[in-house]
């Protein structure tokens, strides 16, 4: 099953990225803090935000790697692939809430710099486009799951 | 659905066993099964030719109309 293969690897890519991005984001949040001591204390409380907002990326990232192997099974056209992709696009819609709800909060205390509409705007983006991209791969496996069943109980 | 499948009547009359129609016809059990107990939701008419040709019957005598509110007074 090389094409799954290849989107394992590139899954795994992905996680290793989100990973990097942390560590950057974690020295960028220290950076700052030297930069600017009167936005020291909320460094670490945002971090720690963010951090916790990758928890449906990683999330997604298992369901992804379970939809690729209903796939490798054959049975890409069930209930339970698209089960998987439900619970995909709800963590996807999960995340861009709690970016949203964390953008808020930031404006709230006044923490608003232009960088950071612009950095959570392209992720709402994203995440937006995500979320149309999985809902139309649900209606599609779910038609692709009707056609197979009306095919398997032709006799 | 409203189509019903009189197979089981047909096999009946005939004395025939249902898997000796299906070694007839040449479909697996499983799939004759499926149509006997109405789960089939199609069937094709190379399927009808044949079960037609070993029960000497027509697709009429297989396949029969039944709107909704007049399947539960027939059961």
């Amino acid at each position: 099953m090389l094409p799954t293969r290849t989107l394992r690897v590139l899954l795994i890519a992905l996680v290793f990225v989100v990973l990097l991005g942390l560590v950057v984001l974690f020295q960028l949040g220290d950076e700052t803090a030297r930069q600017f001591p009167e936005v020291a204390r909320w460094t670490t409380p945002v971090f720690l935000g963010i951090a916790l907002g990758t928890v449906p990326v990683f999330a997604g990232m298992t369901v992804t790697w379970g939809l690729l192997t209903v796939i490798d099974r054959g049975e890409a056209f069930s209930d339970d692939a698209i089960r998987r992709l439900r619970t995909l696009r709800l963590l996807i819609a999960a995340s861009a809430v709690w970016f949203t709800i964390g953008l808020i909060g930031m404006l709230a205390l006044g923490l608003g710099h232009p960088s950071v509409l612009i950095v959570w705007f392209a992720a709402e983006a994203v995440g937006l486009f995500l979320f149309t991209l999985v809902a139309l791969l649900e209606r599609l496996f779910a038609s692709g799951a009707r056609y197979r069943t009306d095919s398997e109980l032709t006799v | 659905m409203a189509i019903v499948v009189n197979l089981d009547v047909m096999l009946a009359q005939r004395k025939m066993r249902l898997t000796e129609l299906a070694d007839r016809v040449g479909i697996t059990v499983a799939n004759l099964s499926n149509l006997k107990t109405g789960k089939a939701r199609a069937i094709r008419f190379t399927t009808l030719e044949a079960i037609c040709e070993v029960l000497e019957c027509q697709p009429g005598d297989l396949l029969e109309h039944v709107p909704p509110h007049l399947r539960s007074v027939r059961t």
